[in-house]
């Protein structure tokens, strides 16, 4: 037996070193390593007089653990994210949560309807198996659709793949374009999904700046401002090396809205890329445009005002695959239907996956989903259609949480000026409230935060959650750990106004304290 | 029935003519063979084009019991059941599912929070199972005749298959006529394999696996403390004689190296639905959720709550049974001996199964134009298989569709299914009577 822990703790060494020079995530791994190696020894003990075994074969990859390429290529995703860590926030305290990005709302009553009705119609087989490829009632809708977005004929059994909503399209496109050593370009700040996707697929993301520029350059004054993508930007990072890019507009966790120039940059910079790079457009938030941009372009589609779709640039029909979704659009993430539409050549490969990986999507929600789209053309609640009602909706609510958050000494977008979509505020942390965070909460050491550090907004995020009631999410793990680290994601949080106007007017109330305790003399704040 | 036939024929549609230049991922090797078109592309437009009765694919074709359809009206109204689930799994769901999986492997520690992952059925959870626990050049055995669907996902995994065939012995059903030698399933380890997926109740023999073979799979699994026993169980509830030959979880035998995958469809008539899930200790059940996190990150919500709905009423008293359970095996007990009686008036010998919804028929009694110049895109071998051959003459001729069982196994073992045909009998009564109508007016003629 001490024969086994030496060899067990001569291995764990080699291993320790093995994988600090090929991850260089040291502490996740370790302890990975760690636990694989008590297992084993647990194990080695149980067979009394069984030879020993190596935990690793003779090509050194560790056997047992059951850790497979996946879960090795993940690497610290497989550990807590902010995604677990504010989800136990949020139930371990009494929070107004504004950190999840999902409605606290009913779909729309015909959205409910048609999935009751479809449940119901027996005579259209709503209960089996459907086409792998997606369900023939909601991919002749999407045709539909899609002609009018992207002026062109779309084939709804060669040029769209239904999927569980639109994290698995992009899990598919990434799947069956990428190769170990390719690059994949994501603008930063970015949806972390998209990372940890490309790693799943064995390609390097590359982070492209966007720029924060601030509508007052004052560097004593801290002012709400736009993001913006310089062309110089791009070209820096695009090279024959890059498979793909990862284009999402309106934009996660900004509120963004790429213009038409933008576009048209990176329409200009596929050409520095390899021949075969594809722009994977994520616009699951299209709908919501609550501030279109001054002038529309003349690629705007007639049914979602102010989204331009890349797809419809000239000559990008062939470069893009574009996906979406039915959660955000539909107040019903939980439905899990998404989309990606692209040429024959791009969706076949994906076509062929989708038997595979889980045969087919839900059939009963994809037929509620091809009844209830016609639907939202029509007339409702006063509006010319559901498209207007949610816009005008989620603009208020924007209003409301906006205004709660200068008041309490944020720094926000103004609307009036900066176009922008989703249901987001990427608000600056101002002077007065960046005081208030208890210094003794900066710069400690947590497993769940980029680099293992909670840094100022991080900080803040769980100041707010433990002693304040309010959640919101930091700004950090929306960047690369190199950018935290310079501190670029310091002075931001996201805070959500996908809530009812009661929990938006809560989450003020909860911000107006912030206020009242920024007046509060030096003296009395520190004697409590 | 006719939108059914267009909807698959549809399906066939999208297979391309692109191959070899769509693969310049990493998936290229790993897709290899994956781009051709598979045995349901072409027997589902088949049997569509003869109208034939088509007794192929695995799905019922009846709905859902009321009272899980009323499961699901019932989650559509609230809020939080429209809104992403917890990733790993719904709660109520895994709350359910936890109790259910308690009392069936007699343990107390089975915890929703740690110990269950559902998904968008159980293709899914065996796929985020898979590229979790596979690393590249990891080898996965699988007992053939196997679901074909097995040797694709661990192709795209990374991960190697190797067959082990399930023996004909001649004795009488399934369960005894189709054998696993259990020394051969030794030999088949190597210091490479990480998974072994079993089938129990299995498609496509029927046959359910004993106390005494388990016992033997679990002794040799034992030895190889890396393996993982995948255990795909979603026939459980389709078992004929419980007393003679129950289901038996391999998890109650070795339950530190089994992963526990069932699914809601078949169960409930709901293949559609796609709730899936997998039931086993901690470090195991996260090899699919941290998976799945970034593949989909959770399975649609209405259809969980309202499976965690169904599952609790399934075992209240049903149509004059027990439990609806119990009414379900019984009601396919029925439908089996129905199709039983009409094999064998057309001269094949069913080997009647101990559970599922398919039985496995030897034709070596059938006299047809054989052997055939012809192939087919998901059959380009010459001469084309027996069975693959048979089936194809049985639509066009008879007017019946099975599927052929070469389809099951990899090229090496394709003799053994030479005189056999794979039948569903998930299908209604009057479906089954016309398949045995049809069955009478051509071979009692000859």
């Amino acid at each position: 037996m001490k024969f086994v822990s030496h060899i067990l703790s001569a291995a764990l060494s080699i291993a320790t070193i093995f994988s600090v020079l090929t991850w260089g995530f040291p502490s996740n791994t370790q302890i990975r390593i760690e636990r694989t190696q008590t297992v084993l020894r647990e194990r080695v003990s149980d067979q009394g007089s069984q030879t020993p075994q190596s935990p690793f074969d003779s090509s050194g990859n560790l056997l047992s653990g059951g850790h497979g390429e996946a879960i090795l290529r993940l690497g610290t995703a497989a550990k807590p994210t902010v995604w677990t860590e504010f989800s136990r926030l949020s139930q371990q305290n009494e929070v107004v949560n504004l950190g999840q990005g999902f409605p606290d709302w009913l779909p729309p009553k015909f959205a409910v309807d048609s999935l009751v009705e479809a449940a119901l119609d027996s005579a259209s087989y709503p209960h089996q198996y459907t086409r792998t490829a997606g369900h023939p009632n909601l991919v002749q809708q999407l045709a539909r659709r899609y002609r009018t977005h992207l002026g062109r004929d779309i084939d709804p059994m060669t040029e769209i793949s239904v999927t569980v909503g639109a994290s698995q399209a992009l899990y598919l496109c990434l799947q069956t374009l990428v190769k170990p050593g390719d690059d994949v370009i994501v603008f930063e700040p970015f949806f972390d999904l998209y990372v940890n996707q490309i790693k799943l697929a064995g390609g390097n993301p590359v982070f492209v700046p966007l720029r924060f520029v601030p509508y007052n350059e004052d560097e004593n004054v801290i002012s709400g401002g736009e993001w913006v993508l310089e062309p110089h930007t791009l070209k820096q990072y695009i090279s024959t090396k890059t498979r793909a890019i990862i284009l999402n507009s309106p934009h996660n966790p900004t509120g963004k809205i790429f213009t038409r120039d933008e576009m048209e940059y990176i329409a200009e910079a596929l050409e520095l890329a390899n021949p075969d790079c594809v722009v994977l457009s994520d616009e699951v938030y299209k709908y919501i445009v609550h501030s279109p941009p001054k002038e529309r372009a003349a690629e705007e589609s007639l049914f979602c005002r102010g989204h331009v779709h890349f797809a419809s640039l000239p000559g990008m029909w062939d470069r893009t695959i574009t996906i979406s979704s039915a959660g955000k659009t539909f107040s019903a993430t939980g439905w899990q239907i998404g989309w990606c539409i692209g040429p024959q050549r791009l969706m076949a490969p994906i076509h062929q996956l989708l038997p595979y990986v889980q045969f087919c999507a839900s059939t009963v929600v994809q037929e509620a989903l091809a009844r209830a789209l016609p639907r939202a053309d029509e007339p409702y609640l006063g509006h010319e259609s559901y498209y207007d009602y949610l816009r005008v909706k989620y603009t208020k609510k924007r209003d409301k949480l906006a205004t709660a958050l200068k008041a309490a000494g944020f720094a926000v977008p103004d609307y009036d000026r900066t176009p922008g979509g989703g249901f987001f505020i990427f608000a600056r942390i101002g002077k007065e409230i960046r005081d208030q965070i208890p210094v003794s909460r900066i710069s400690v050491k947590n497993d769940a935060a980029p680099g293992g550090v909670a840094r100022q907004d991080w900080a803040l995020c769980q100041w707010l959650a433990e002693e304040r009631g309010l959640l919101c999410i930091p700004a950090s793990p929306f960047f690369s750990l190199e950018s935290s680290e310079a501190g670029k994601s310091d002075e931001f949080i996201r805070i959500a106004f996908c809530k009812t106007d009661e929990t938006i007017e809560a989450a003020a109330e909860a911000l107006s304290s912030l206020k009242i305790a920024s007046v509060v003399p030096d003296q009395e704040r520190n004697s409590r | 029935m006719n939108l059914r036939k267009a909807v698959v024929a549809l399906s066939s549609r999208t297979t391309t003519r692109y191959s070899s230049r769509l693969f310049s991922s990493f998936l290229a090797d790993r897709l290899h063979g994956l781009d051709r078109p598979t045995v349901w592309h072409e027997f589902s437009p088949l049997a569509a084009q003869h109208q034939a009765i088509n007794l192929g694919q695995g799905f019922p074709d009846g709905d859902p019991p009321s009272f899980v359809q009323d499961a699901m009206h019932a989650a559509v109204f609230h809020k939080s059941a429209n809104q992403y689930a917890r990733s790993a799994a719904h709660m109520p769901l895994a709350q359910v599912l936890a109790d259910e999986y308690n009392t069936k492997l007699k343990r107390t520690d089975i915890a929703a929070e740690t110990h269950i992952a559902t998904a968008v059925g159980c293709t899914h959870a065996l796929y985020c199972a898979l590229t979790g626990l596979i690393q590249a050049g990891d080898e996965v055995i699988l007992l053939e005749p196997a679901f074909d669907i097995y040797s694709s996902q661990v192709q795209m995994a990374g991960g190697k298959a190797v067959y082990v065939p399930l023996r004909p012995s001649g004795k009488e059903g399934a369960s005894q006529y189709f054998q696993l030698d259990l020394d051969e399933f030794e030999r088949a380890i190597t210091p490479r394999t990480k998974a072994f997926i079993l089938n129990t109740p299995h498609n496509p023999t029927g046959k359910i696996f004993s106390q005494t073979e388990l016992e033997g799979i679990a002794a040799v699994v034992q030895k190889h403390p890396r393996i993982t026993i995948l255990a795909d169980e979603v026939y459980e509830h389709l078992v004929f004689d419980k007393a003679k030959e129950p289901h038996i979880p391999i998890a109650s035998l070795l339950w530190d190296q089994t992963l526990t995958l069932s699914s809601a469809g078949k169960t409930f008539s709901c293949t559609g639905w796609k709730v899936g899930w997998a039931v086993g200790p901690p470090h195991l059940v996260q090899a699919v959720t941290a998976v799945q996190q970034w593949v989909t990150f959770s399975a649609p919500t209405p259809n969980q709550d309202a499976i965690a709905q169904a599952l609790v009423q399934a075992r209240q008293p049903y149509a004059g049974f027990a439990s609806y359970y119990d009414y379900l095996a019984d009601d396919y007990h029925q439908k089996q001996q129905l199709l039983v009686a009409a094999l064998q008036s057309a001269g094949m010998t069913p080997i009647v199964p101990a559970g599922g919804f398919f039985i496995m028929a030897d034709t070596s009694a059938i006299d047809f134009p054989f052997p055939t110049k012809e192939t087919t895109p998901a059959m380009p071998a010459t001469p084309m298989p027996r069975d693959w051959a048979l089936s194809r003459w049985m639509t066009q001729t008879v007017g019946v569709t099975a599927i052929p069982p070469s389809a099951f196994y990899s090229p090496n073992n394709v003799p053994l299914a030479q005189n056999l045909l794979r039948f569903a009998y998930c299908k209604n009564a009057e479906t089954l009577q016309e398949a045995q109508r049809r069955f009478a007016a051509y071979f009692q003629k000859q």
